[in-house]
Formats: structure tokens, C-alpha cells, sequence
């Protein structure tokens, strides 16, 4: 589905990524964990078309789309929830959630998929009419995610969804990536809460300073004792 | 002068600052410009439409062609200037631009118009209504009603389409909006044009009341950006309180003192209220861009 090829970003004179290379399967849950600035959350622009690499290719179901913009990565199919949620605050949640739709409003039927996040999310259609800005953390991150999902997605790209919430609310965020998992969506999940993106995932890459140091799959990562003691904060015996 | 004649004055007044106003923070929430060119926009509207009248064309037919015309211009006037610009962070230097396209505008309507002021007859008749101890003119009563139907059709525009809510959208996080698949750089230029159609449509009804003129447009300028900082910049609300609060204070000096305070009324309203409550009528606490 997805080829990230020595792929390298940078700000400026300042390099981000570096020779970057892995794929994703089709329906898996892919996870990025790794440190404060290791260039997670800048992968995942250079994917969504956010920010245009310098060099290294990307092949989306094979074809190269390094060069597209955001615009024609949404129209693959390919949707990015962003870090800090960047939802329209001022907007309500139902408004907020049409326009993810917004590039498929032609093609796709809007009351059907909006019917689909409240299936996943049914505490967004009690509020559908509030304010979005007016929501808590956990309940903006749902309406982040549902906007993401509007689109009908093929590639979910979730920077962060966990950043802010309180534990219980991270459990039920990730329970429902999981059923969403079940519905087909391929998604790549950046998180620092290593131990619960690796919980979900199938599995994942370790950044470091902008280089991928392991890939793996989720459960072995989860067991590697000195990554467990770096990124899930505990040793595994102990 | 009466205090309900005041009142009529002002909201005939305030209706025009109102339009101008709308089209400034229209503008300024999708693209974070201040647009100084917005009162050309009106004279525009003003001297395109005396044209075509003279020329032989009817009210109506003058009126739409004035309005898709200005809002050609303000497109062209979006792609050739303001658009390069669009990575510039430094918004003075967009303030700048839009200064020097209202000056450049202004320039060739003095080519093409010359010096002299153009008059307009109403569009229906001369004869005064009186109401209520007041005598409004029906001119008057066509640049109220514009403002109304403006206000009706930016609702139903912003709050019942799809487009409107994608409008919307840019205004609220531009950032955001990309992600959508939103063009901001399309909205950008439809929020151009748009504003230039309501100044135009601002130009179109005030020409009978007032004599034309190809400078006219600076002074409309600084009178709608005094109304859209009195409401507060923060949407097509808020910009029309601030245009019939200006127009009303206005009234209210040239009723009870005198008809030559108009211009510092307007500006002396706009030091109060930056002192008092910075962020206008409707603001928010803090405003991020300008």
C-alpha cells in the first residue's frame, strides 16, 4: 500500500529525516514511536503531502506521489489527523465533521458516512449541534478522528491522538482504532505513548533523531527490554 | 435636527461603512490581509454603474455588470498582487500593496473619469418618506434594504452551503482547512471577489446620494476599516454593528454639533474604543494577526 524509499525532509538547512525507508501493509496498524523531535509527525507530512521532501520516493499503491500536494493525497485516500487535533473550534462538531467529507462531497454519501463515525464515536451525534471548541479534550480528539474518517479513507496518518487526554479516555480512543482496524482502514499511528500504540499495532518503526533505528513487529518491540525501558518507561520483567 | 432623524441618517450612513466593513473582515479572516483597496472597490461600483447608465443601459442591467466587473478586477488584482505574495509573513508589507493598488486604481479612474464629480439619479423617485418625525428618501431606504438583502444573503450563504461552511472554515484555521483538501488560495481569491462585490454593490446604491468622484474611495477606505475595527474584525456581524455605530456617532455630531466634526468623529471613535476595548465591539480578547 505504502513505500517510504531513503526518503529525507528538512527545515531549512535543518535535516529532519534521514534516508527514511519502510512500507505498510494493507489493513495493518503501523506505529512511529520515538522521542520529543525524532522526526515522527514530520514523516507523516511528507506522506500526507504536507511538506515536500527532498529527496526519497514515495509510492502510494505504487504509484510515486512525493511531488502531490495535500489536496490530491486526500483524494487518494489518504487523510491526516493531525497533532493538537486542529479542528474548527469555532464550528459546530456536525459542521467540523461534514468538512472532512469536503473533497468527496461528489462521490461519497455524507448522511451515510456520517452515520459510520457516529457508529464509532456515538457520543459526537448527542452533541452534534454543540460548539466544537466548547468539548473536552477526549471528545475534540473523537471529532478529530471523525473528521478524519469522512473521507472514507483508505490510509489514516493519527499524529498523536493520545497527547493531552486523561488514561481512560486514551483507552477508549484506542479501543476504537482498534474496531476501526477491523473495517479495513490501513493506519499509521505516531505516538509517544509507545506502550499504547504498540498494543494496537501490527507493527512498528523506532525514529531516531531522524533515522529509523528498528523495525519490527509491535509485539517484539514491546518485549525488546532496552526499547521497552526507552519508549514504554518500564523494564519488561519488572 | 430630531432624534429620530438622527437615527434614519445614521443607519443610512451606517448601512454603506457597513457593506465597506463586511468586505474588509471578509477579507482579512480568510487571508489575514488588511485590504486598503476595499473603498476603491466602492468608487468603482460608483463610477462603472454612472457609465453604463449614460451609456444607455438600464438600472438593472448597469448594476449586475458593475458588480462582476469589480469583481474581475479585485480578482486580477488577487492574482497579480496579493497572491505572490502569499508566503510573505510580514503583514505591512501586504498593507502596503493593497495601499498602492487603491492608489494605482484611483490613478486610472482619473485617467479614464477625469476630476469631475458624477451624479446618478435615484433609482425611484425624489419624493421623501415621512416616518415617525423623520423624512427618509427612498434612495435611502434602497441602500438600507442592500444592506439587508446583504446580510440575508451572507447567513444563508456562510450558514446553509456547503461552500459557505468551507468559507467558514478557512476563516476559522487556514491549517486545517488545507487538510480538508480545502484550497485556501481559491478561497482566498473568491474572498477577494467577493468583498469587491459588496463594495461595489456599497458604490451602486450610495451614487445617487452622494456626487461620484474618482478619490472618494481612500476616505471610504479609513470610514469601513473604522466600522470593522469598532465590531472587531471577527466576522460579517460584527463589521455591520461597527458600520451602524459609526454612521449613528456620525449622525449624532453632525445633528447636535456640526456637519464638519464628520471625519474626526469617526477617527476619535476609533482611538476610544482601541483604548477602551481593543479588540472592537464583538471581539475576542486578543486578536493574532494584524
Amino acid at each position: 500500500m505504502l513505500e517510504v524509499k531513503q526518503l529525507n525532509v528538512s527545515y531549512g538547512h535543518v535535516k529532519a529525516i534521514h534516508d527514511v525507508s519502510f512500507h505498510v501493509k494493507n489493513g495493518e496498524i503501523f506505529s512511529l514511536i520515538g522521542a520529543n523531535g525524532a522526526g515522527k509527525s514530520t514523516l507523516l507530512l511528507a506522506i500526507s503531502g504536507v511538506l515536500s521532501p527532498q529527496g526519497g520516493e514515495i509510492l502510494y499503491n505504487n504509484h510515486p506521489v512525493q511531488e502531490k500536494n495535500v489536496r490530491y493525497m486526500v483524494n487518494q485516500g489518504v487523510t491526516l489527523v493531525p497533532e493538537g487535533r486542529q479542528i474548527f473550534y469555532d464550528m459546530k462538531v456536525k459542521e467540523n465533521l461534514m468538512l472532512g467529507a469536503y473533497r468527496h462531497k461528489k462521490k461519497i454519501n455524507i448522511l451515510e458516512e456520517l452515520e459510520k463515525v457516529y457508529e464509532l464515536f456515538p457520543v459526537l451525534k448527542t452533541m452534534e449541534s454543540r460548539i466544537a471548541g466548547t468539548l473536552s479534550g477526549g471528545e475534540q480528539q473523537m471529532v478529530a478522528i471523525g473528521r478524519g474518517l469522512m473521507s472514507n479513507p483508505t490510509l489514516l496518518l493519527l499524529d498523536e491522538p493520545s497527547l493531552g487526554l486523561a488514561p481512560l479516555v486514551i483507552k477508549e480512543i484506542f479501543l476504537q482504532l482498534e474496531k476501526l482496524r477491523k473495517t479495513g482502514v490501513t493506519i499509521i499511528l505516531v505516538e509517544q505513548n509507545a506502550k499504547a500504540a504498540l498494543k494496537i499495532s501490527d507493527r512498528a518503526a523506532v525514529l531516531v533523531r531522524g533515522k529509523i533505528e528498528k523495525i519490527d513487529l509491535a509485539e517484539n518491540l514491546f518485549q525488546n527490554q532496552n526499547l521497552h525501558e526507552m519508549y514504554v518507561g518500564t523494564a519488561v520483567n519488572k | 435636527m430630531n432624534i429620530e432623524q438622527v437615527i434614519l441618517t445614521g443607519l443610512t450612513n451606517g448601512s454603506i461603512y457597513a457593506l465597506i466593513a463586511v468586505g474588509f473582515v471578509i477579507i482579512y479572516n480568510v487571508t489575514g490581509i488588511i485590504n486598503f483597496a476595499q473603498g476603491e472597490f466602492t468608487m468603482l461600483g460608483a463610477m462603472i454603474v454612472i457609465s453604463f447608465v449614460d451609456f444607455g443601459f438600464n438600472m438593472i442591467t448597469a448594476a449586475i455588470l458593475t458588480i462582476i466587473i469589480v469583481m474581475g478586477i479585485s480578482t486580477l488584482m488577487y492574482g497579480l498582487a496579493i497572491y505572490p505574495l502569499k508566503n510573505t509573513k510580514n503583514s505591512l508589507t501586504t498593507i502596503m500593496v493593497t495601499m498602492g493598488l487603491g492608489i494605482v486604481i484611483t490613478g486610472i479612474s482619473l485617467l479614464i473619469w477625469g476630476t469631475e464629480a458624477r451624479p446618478l439619479a435615484p433609482f425611484t423617485g425624489n419624493r421623501p418618506i415621512t416616518f415617525l418625525n423623520a423624512s427618509i428618501s427612498h434612495q435611502d431606504l434602497w441602500i438600507i434594504g442592500s444592506c439587508a438583502v446583504l446580510v440575508l444573503f451572507i447567513y444563508l450563504m456562510f450558514e446553509k452551503t456547503y461552500f459557505g461552511m468551507a468559507f467558514r472554515a478557512c476563516m476559522s484555521n487556514k491549517e486545517a482547512s488545507r487538510l480538508m483538501g480545502i484550497s485556501t488560495e481559491v478561497m482566498a481569491m473568491l474572498a477577494f471577489a467577493l468583498s469587491a462585490g459588496i463594495g461595489a454593490l456599497a458604490g451602486i446604491v450610495m451614487a445617487p446620494v452622494t456626487f461620484a468622484e474618482y478619490d472618494m474611495g481612500m476616505m471610504l477606505s479609513l470610514k469601513g476599516f473604522v466600522a470593522a475595527v469598532l465590531g472587531g474584525l471577527t466576522g460579517a456581524p460584527a463589521a455591520i454593528i461597527g458600520g451602524f455605530v459609526l454612521g449613528i456617532l456620525e449622525s449624532v455630531g453632525t445633528g447636535f454639533i456640526s456637519s464638519g466634526y464628520n471625519d474626526f468623529i469617526a477617527f476619535a471613535a476609533l482611538i476610544i474604543i482601541m483604548l477602551i476595548r481593543p479588540s472592537g465591539i464583538l471581539g475576542h480578547k486578543s486578536i493574532k494577526k494584524v
